[in-house]
C-alpha cells in the first residue's frame, strides 16, 4: 500500500536544474576534458586522480 | 584523450535520455529509499508530522495523549513510529515534465495497512512524507546517490 504522496520537483533529486543540465550535456560544450571535469563537479561526481589528469 | 572524452559524452547523453528512469531507479534503490524512510522515521520520533507542527489527534484535537493511553504507552506525546508505523521502500513516478511523485510503501507486515489507515484518520495525512526541516538533508543524499550513480554509468571504463 502506498501513502504520503508528495510531489517532488527534478531538479531536487538532481541538485541542479534539470533543464540546464540537458542542455548542458545536448550542446558542444562537452567536447573537452576539461567541460566534462566541470560537469563532473557541478554534480558532484568525484573524478579519480588518474582519470582527472587524463581528462586535463 | 579525445576518445575518452567522446567515450564520456555518449554515455552521458545516454544516461541523460532516459533520465526519468535514471532517476527513478537510484531513488527507489534500497540504499536511497532506506536513508529517506530514516528521515521519515525521525520526524516521527520528534512527534511532529510533515509541516513541523506536532501531531495533532484529529478527534481530541490534543497534541497529547490522553491520560489512560499515556499511562498504557509511558509517553506524554503519540509516537507512529513506535506504534508501528514502517515502510518498506519508496515509489517514484513521472508526474510531469518537472516533478514526480513520491510515495511511502508501507511494510509487508500484517498490522501495517491497518495502521497506515489508523494513523492517517487520526492524524492526517501529512505524516508521511519529508519534513521541510530535512529537506536539505533528503537532498543532499539524492544528490549524492545520483552522482555516484552517474559515476558508475559514465566514467566506469
Amino acid at each position: 500500500m502506498l501513502v504520503g504522496q508528495e510531489s517532488i520537483n527534478k531538479d531536487f533529486f538532481l541538485g541542479w536544474n534539470y533543464k540546464e543540465f540537458e542542455a548542458y550535456v545536448k550542446s558542444a560544450k562537452l567536447k573537452t576534458g576539461i567541460s566534462i571535469l566541470e560537469l563532473a563537479k557541478k554534480l558532484g561526481i568525484e573524478v579519480p586522480k588518474k582519470e582527472k589528469d587524463e581528462l586535463k | 584523450m579525445a576518445s575518452r572524452v567522446h567515450q564520456i559524452s555518449v554515455k552521458l547523453s545516454a544516461y541523460v535520455a532516459n533520465l526519468d528512469n535514471n532517476i527513478i531507479r537510484v531513488i527507489e534503490s534500497k540504499t536511497v529509499s532506506d536513508k529517506l524512510i530514516i528521515l521519515n522515521q525521525q520526524q516521527l520520533l520528534r512527534n511532529r508530522n510533515v509541516d513541523g507542527s506536532l501531531l495533532r489527534h484529529e478527534s481530541t484535537g490534543k497534541t497529547t495523549l490522553t491520560k489512560a493511553y499515556a499511562k498504557i504507552t509511558g509517553k506524554k506525546r503519540p509516537n507512529l513510529f513506535e506504534t508501528g508505523l514502517h515502510f518498506d521502500g519508496i515509489a517514484l513516478s513521472v508526474f510531469s515534465m518537472a516533478e514526480y511523485s513520491m510515495f511511502f510503501k508501507l511494510s509487508l507486515s500484517p498490522d501495517a495497512e491497518f495502521y497506515g489507515k489508523f494513523f492517517s484518520g487520526n492524524y492526517g495525512g501529512n505524516i508521511y512524507g519529508i519534513a521541510k526541516k530535512d529537506s536539505p538533508k533528503a537532498q543532499r543524499i539524492t544528490h549524492k546517490a545520483i552522482g555516484q550513480d552517474l559515476k558508475i554509468k559514465v566514467f566506469k571504463r
